[in-house]
């Protein structure tokens, strides 16, 4: 079943911030990594990933450096640490908006 | 052209010729590539895999807005690059001129040693040590202070600038030979004023080569702090635990 776009795309920050909390990537392999971790279910049109990085990067989450593989130079994303903080927070704040939702979505009796 | 910086000058229509420009050309036509490499690997043909990377990209018509507003917020404004070039001759002013300052302590303490040495030996090697130290008297004419406390200032800033713009060494190596070139040009002229006769080239060589272990001494400094500052790691720059 696929999720609308909107539902998806407000999930991107913290998706892209908990990946790049494991190692450093660049962009094609956040995008395929996003793709499997999440069964396709979270799938962004792929040439929309930059800006949305370089925002992130201009909050200064995340940093960036190249890097020469296979002869050619490559952008790698990395994780701040205030990009660790926002992470952490964002995680909480997720994680009260699922058990809150799962709680009406499921009829929870006060 | 190929298939590639075709799409990239279409979606990139909006983006100014500039580092960012350079920057998002070079993502997008290594994620293309990488994506086109995954997609024959798959087995697509060459022509097929071409057409579904593109596809993958998205709309080039929304990317194209998309691709503008982020040069918008990254821009930086038209007098960055300016500001950029003068912190950094600036800075490196600035810098040379506190380690002028150092270097004038440093004799300073010299020339107490020797007039110490002076005082309990009657030697006379140690008064021509004396002798010399007097030449490096040249240093004094650095008390310039108002513009040096000017520039105090913005040394503190400029020294986060050299953090997190990455000067180019050679910059910064400009803005210390700028300060060292206008230090000496000012002690020739201080000079000159005390010997008024003296036509300027003669003034020019005599000073120099009176002081030219100093003014030696003080632009390899420049030329060193340069190199030095130009080497230290950017923001940007690859993180040391990564």
């Amino acid at each position: 079943m696929k999720v609308p776009k909107e539902m998806a795309k407000g999930s991107h920050e913290l998706i892209l911030l908990k990946l790049l909390s494991r190692k450093d990537m660049y962009g094609y392999q956040l995008i395929q990594e996003m793709a499997l971790l999440s069964e396709d279910v979270f799938r962004m049109s792929q040439g929309s990933l930059y800006p949305f990085l370089h925002a992130l990067e201009d909050k200064g989450l995340i940093s960036s450096y190249t890097q020469v593989v296979n002869g050619r130079e490559r952008r790698f994303y990395h994780l701040t640490t205030p990009g660790h903080r926002a992470l952490a927070e964002k995680e909480d704040q997720w994680a009260v908006y699922t058990r809150a939702m799962g709680r009406i979505l499921k009829g929870v009796e006060r | 052209m190929d298939w590639k910086q075709d799409w990239i000058d279409l979606v990139l229509d909006e983006v100014p010729q500039g580092a960012y420009r350079k920057r998002l050309e070079a993502e997008l036509r290594d994620h293309l590539e990488t994506q086109c490499r995954a997609f024959m690997d798959a087995g697509r043909t060459q022509d097929e895999a071409q057409t579904e990377a593109l596809c993958v990209m998205g709309t080039p018509e929304k990317l194209k807005e998309e691709y503008e507003a982020a040069w918008r917020r990254s821009w930086p404004g038209p007098l960055a690059p300016l500001g950029k070039r003068v912190g950094a001759w600036a800075g490196g002013y600035v810098v040379m001129t506190l380690m002028h300052y150092l270097a004038f302590l440093f004799l300073l303490v010299l020339w107490q040693a020797a007039a110490w040495l002076i005082s309990v030996s009657r030697n006379p090697q140690i008064k021509l040590l004396q002798d010399a130290m007097e030449y490096l008297d040249g240093i004094y004419f650095t008390f310039w202070f108002p513009l040096l406390l000017a520039l105090t200032a913005g040394a503190f800033y400029l020294r986060y600038k050299f953090q997190a713009l990455r000067h180019p060494a050679w910059r910064i190596t400009v803005g210390l030979s700028c300060h060292w070139a206008s230090v000496t040009a000012f002690h020739v002229w201080w000079y000159m004023q005390f010997e008024p006769h003296l036509p300027l080239e003669e003034a020019v060589t005599y000073y120099l080569g009176r002081h030219v272990g100093y003014y030696s001494f003080t632009f390899l400094l420049c030329i060193l702090l340069g190199v030095v500052f130009g080497m230290l790691p950017a923001k940007t720059g690859k993180p040391a635990a990564a």
